[in-house]
């Protein structure tokens, strides 16, 4: 199962370095594997977003495990 | 009555206006919207040709032309090594229906002479030609897509179940930099699904492993291993190396960390991610789409998606 993105993975970058085809920017493709269905869903750039929004608030890194609420790095897998 | 070759050139000046070098030059510099159409043999393509132009060797001109060029009133000039092969094909392209065609007078050869530059693509060696062969017969490919991806450099984040078949078949297809993300080591339980790894290396780092793999499909591809984890320390000299990130991580805190230091430093993120028998891809092009937080603004509370 994880074959099918991964390659899909690939493919897009290559699609990315030579400049062909249509990525999939501003695209979710999502794929069920039991039922053997593709279906995508538009996403878009979030202008409230805290990073790449219109009036950003993260300019910097943080500290990640705190963000997800994990105690500490060892417990992360 | 039979054609010299002097006759087929002189029935072609008739109907083909000849341009000079200058006048090409003329036209690149002031911006003009033109097509640049090169019909020499692949091989004198690749020791150089004018930025830009469009390479249709003579023996395939009528064949795959309507594909390179759909609209028959383009603005075109085409040019070979001296200015009569172009004129040849600049008459064959008029009884095809193009309407706007010209021969470059003299050249590539007087181009040059002149002090124009030419570019050329990588010099791939006889056994890349041969590799790569299935690629250059895809047209959104072709030679200068080849060069494109052994120029380019590409981080993996993780070599467990999205990365081992994302980079098989980046090595493949002849990246010429991989990079490669993880900490850990092969375990048995990984070879259900990490194809990038075998039995024997079992306790190896899957650095190591992946190294040992992709070097053995592909002798072109620069492996360049980082056994260690990613962090707040590491992310932003690495990134910066790459031209692109693959995401296969297996936790949300080196998510969100590869999401942030790529809309940082405008790296675009190749996402993927896998959760039982489902799977979700996108691309991730700072500023020109969402971002990962665009998409999911909070992570998930501990424990309720393993990672």
């Amino acid at each position: 199962m994880p074959g099918v993105i991964g390659v899909i993975q690939a493919t897009e970058t290559v699609k990315l370095i030579v400049g062909k085809g249509e990525p999939l920017i501003g695209r979710l493709l999502m794929y069920d594997s039991l039922a053997m269905r593709f279906r995508e869903i538009r996403i878009r750039r979030d202008p409230e977003c805290p990073i790449c929004g219109e009036h950003p608030t993260i300019t910097e890194l943080m500290n990640y495990e705190e963000l997800c609420g994990l105690a500490a790095p060892a417990e992360v897998a | 009555m039979a054609k010299t070759q002097q006759d087929f050139l002189a029935e072609a000046r008739q109907e083909i206006p000849e341009v000079s070098v200058e006048e090409v030059a003329e036209r690149r510099k002031r911006g003009e919207d033109f097509i640049l159409l090169d019909v020499r043999e692949k091989d004198e393509v690749r020791s150089g040709y004018i930025d830009g132009a469009v390479s249709v060797p003579r023996g395939f001109l009528e064949f795959q032309i309507a594909g390179k060029v759909p609209e028959t009133d383009t603005d075109i000039v085409v040019y070979c090594a001296g200015g009569a092969r172009s004129l040849l094909a600049a008459k064959a392209m008029r009884e095809m229906g193009y309407t706007n065609v010209a021969s470059m007078a003299g050249g590539i050869t007087r181009w040059k002479d002149v002090g124009h530059p030419v570019v050329r693509e990588r010099q791939m060696s006889t056994e890349q030609l041969e590799r790569y062969s299935r690629h250059f017969l895809l047209s959104q490919i072709g030679e200068q897509g080849q060069s494109k991806l052994l120029d380019a450099k590409v981080l993996l984040i993780g070599a467990g179940g999205l990365g081992s078949p994302s980079a098989l078949y980046l090595a493949a297809a002849g990246v010429g930099t991989l990079g490669i993300v993880d900490a850990d080591v092969v375990d048995l339980s990984n070879l259900q699904r990490q194809v990038l790894h075998t039995t024997d290396r079992i306790g190896t780092p899957k650095t190591e492993s992946a190294r040992m793999t992709l070097n053995a499909l592909n002798p072109d591809v620069q492996v360049r291993t980082y056994n260690e984890r990613l962090t707040t320390d590491n992310v932003m000299d690495l990134f910066r190396d790459y031209d692109i990130i693959v995401d296969g991580c297996d936790n949300f805190p080196t998510r969100y960390l590869v999401n942030d230091a790529a809309v940082l430093l405008r790296k675009p993120v190749v996402h993927g991610s896998i959760f039982q028998f489902e799977g979700q891809a996108s691309v991730f092009k700072p500023y020109e789409g969402p971002c990962y937080r665009c998409l999911f603004p909070t992570p998930p509370p501990p424990g309720m998606v393993p990672s």
